[in-house]
């Protein structure tokens, strides 16, 4: 038998049998519906929370030099910011107060903090240009506290240090705290107070961790200060890790149900319509083809199931302001199809046993 | 297949349903002769029905052997059986057996699609066929839409699609009044003598019986 013909048969077959098509279509659009909107707020809720934790806020690592010992340096800040699980390291010396250089020591002060590294990650230019060794970039606080109208001119310290400024900027999420302040590039200066690194992923936070503290190698433990979103990556795990496990097995719980009912709806069918099957049995059709039959015949009103249940879930769920991610919904979708198509084959299985003759003959 | 081979014999056949039940066909060897109508005939319980179902390579027999084009097939595999069921035989069952849901073309197209015909194919067959049977306006009707006497000739022209050699035919005009029955039976001589088709029919009906040219006492 050509497939094509299997197919043709299998959908004329479905579509004269609309109760038990019907039926299959109801139970699959169920399993999704309710897998959905319970597994599936479960999901939504989880990738929130995963998102949150994976925030590059959540994934800031930040090692202090409190006693100045110089482990915090060009080279150990080369190294950390190649390591494959680092996004983004930078190095950022102590603060200097700093004035408008054109009005002198009687100007409002603010702070100045010298940075080394890649800046595109530290802040956002939004006018001017990037600053090169020794210049300066100002936020949009510093410039109004500086006096200034444009980011133009040059700031210095009391020791009459000057640093041009070229631009103004935005902080980027883990520096928001330097947004209102003055950026130093600090490239030409050998070494700095602080080293923050911002890790790729929530996961990677402790083996990162141990893999910097062996590239700093301080003399003096006691002038370490670290904080470290360690705890928070295990807190992250645990929660995903139960997330997940509650919601496989109420996913699974919800297909098996399903698959159950889709199994009785098709085993009555086969049981109602016995003569047809026995009939194609007679006229030639082979048991592997009958058992693909009323499988495949269960397929068609299952996907149209699957797309109703999904599309109305998905739309209750947007609703109720818990929208679920597209791919799980797709896969929930795909899964729901597959087990109703498993479910099929015992009972088309079970048709496909059958002796022909105890169906066909006439007393 | 040789001219000399018979496309059905049976040879030293018997059948039992079940371990201690009553054997049938009591070594029973036949050549069923081409172009000809065969009644399977005798009382109730001889096992009329069931020998046309061994025909058929539907059930197994006991002992002997079923040769279809001179070779042994009872102990063939079930798809092997399937696909000479599909290509080799046709059947005529006592009701028509027409799936209510298609229409008389696509119903007469069914076996074609297990022997693995194209569709476009066998519909041209099946529209020939239906109109050297008288019922070529009837082909776009559905089985519900057509009398008995119609269906049961429809039947006939689902058997022949595939251009089997061998017809069984198990009580065809057995729900049909008289004048339904002799169209029935003239599709049937009709399909033995201008199809060169071995047709086997079970019956016990002294009307039928009258077509046929040979008969197996049971």
């Amino acid at each position: 038998m050509r497939l094509r013909a299997l197919w043709r048969e299998a959908t004329a077959s479905g579509w004269a049998a609309k109760v038990p098509t019907l039926l299959v279509a109801l139970v699959v659009a169920a399993m999704c519906f309710v897998a959905l909107t319970t597994v599936g707020t479960t999901a939504a809720n989880e990738a929130q929370v995963q998102a949150k934790l994976e925030a590059a806020g959540a994934r800031r690592l930040s090692v202090t030099d409190s006693r100045d010992q110089g482990f915090i340096n060009t080279r150990t800040l080369s190294i950390t910011a190649g390591l494959s699980s680092v996004e983004t390291a930078v190095a950022i010396g102590l603060p200097r107060d700093v004035t408008n250089g054109r009005t002198g020591q009687g100007g409002e002060r603010v702070a100045a903090w010298p940075v080394q590294g890649d800046l595109t990650k530290v802040f956002q230019l939004v006018r001017g240009r990037m600053p090169r060794p020794g210049e300066a970039v100002v936020s949009s606080t510093a410039l109004r506290k500086l006096g200034l109208a444009e980011p133009v001119g040059y700031v210095a310290t009391d020791s009459k240090e000057q640093y041009p400024i070229v631009g103004a900027f935005l902080a980027i999420a883990p520096f928001a705290d330097l947004g209102e302040s003055i950026i130093l590039n600090a490239a030409d200066q050998p070494q700095a107070r602080e080293l923050r690194v911002v890790i790729a992923t929530i996961a990677d936070v402790r083996p990162t961790q141990n893999s910097i503290l062996t590239i700093l190698a301080p003399a003096d433990p006691q002038g370490v200060y670290i904080e470290s979103p360690s705890g928070l990556a295990d807190t992250a795990q645990e929660l995903g890790g139960q997330l997940a496990g509650f919601g496989r097995s109420l996913l699974l719980l919800i297909l098996g149900v399903g698959a159950f009912f889709v199994a009785t709806v098709v085993l009555s069918d086969v049981l109602v319509r016995r003569r047809d099957l026995g009939r194609r049995r007679t006229l030639g059709i082979t048991r592997s083809f009958l058992t693909a039959l009323v499988t495949i015949r269960t397929i068609g009103p299952a996907a149209t199931g699957a797309l109703v249940g999904t599309v109305t879930a998905l739309i209750v769920n947007v609703s109720t302001g818990t929208p679920i991610p597209t791919d799980f919904a797709q896969a929930v979708g795909v899964l729901a199809v597959i087990t109703a198509a498993a479910a099929a084959i015992p009972p088309a299985w079970y048709a496909a046993q059958r002796d022909p003759v105890d169906v066909m003959r006439t007393p | 297949m040789s001219p000399s081979v018979s496309p059905l014999a049976v040879t030293d056949l018997r059948f039992r349903y079940a371990k201690g039940g009553q054997e049938l066909f009591d070594g029973l060897s036949h050549t069923f002769a081409p172009s000809a109508l065969t009644a399977l005939t005798g009382p109730s319980g001889r096992g009329k029905s069931t020998l046309l179902y061994v025909l058929g390579l539907l059930l197994t027999p006991s002992s002997g052997h079923v040769l279809v084009d001179g070779v042994n097939v009872a102990d063939a595999s079930d798809a092997e059986r399937s696909r000479l069921r599909a290509t080799r035989v046709g059947f005529v069952f006592q009701d028509s057996e027409l799936d209510p849901a298609r229409t008389i073309v696509d119903a007469v197209i069914e076996p074609g699609l297990y022997a693995g015909g194209r569709v476009v194919g066998l519909r041209g067959r099946a529209y020939e066929l239906l109109e050297q049977f008288g019922l070529a306006d009837r082909a776009d009707h559905r089985p519900g839409q057509i009398s008995g006497g119609q269906a049961q000739r429809v039947a006939v022209c689902r058997a022949l699609l595939n251009d089997p050699a061998i017809v069984l035919a198990d009580e065809p005009t057995g729900n049909l009044d008289r004048g339904n029955a002799e169209r029935v039976l003239e599709a049937l001589t009709s399909a033995a003598k201008d199809h060169a088709k071995t047709v086997v029919i079970a019956t016990h009906d002294p009307f039928v019986l009258s077509y046929c040219d040979q008969r197996v006492e049971l």
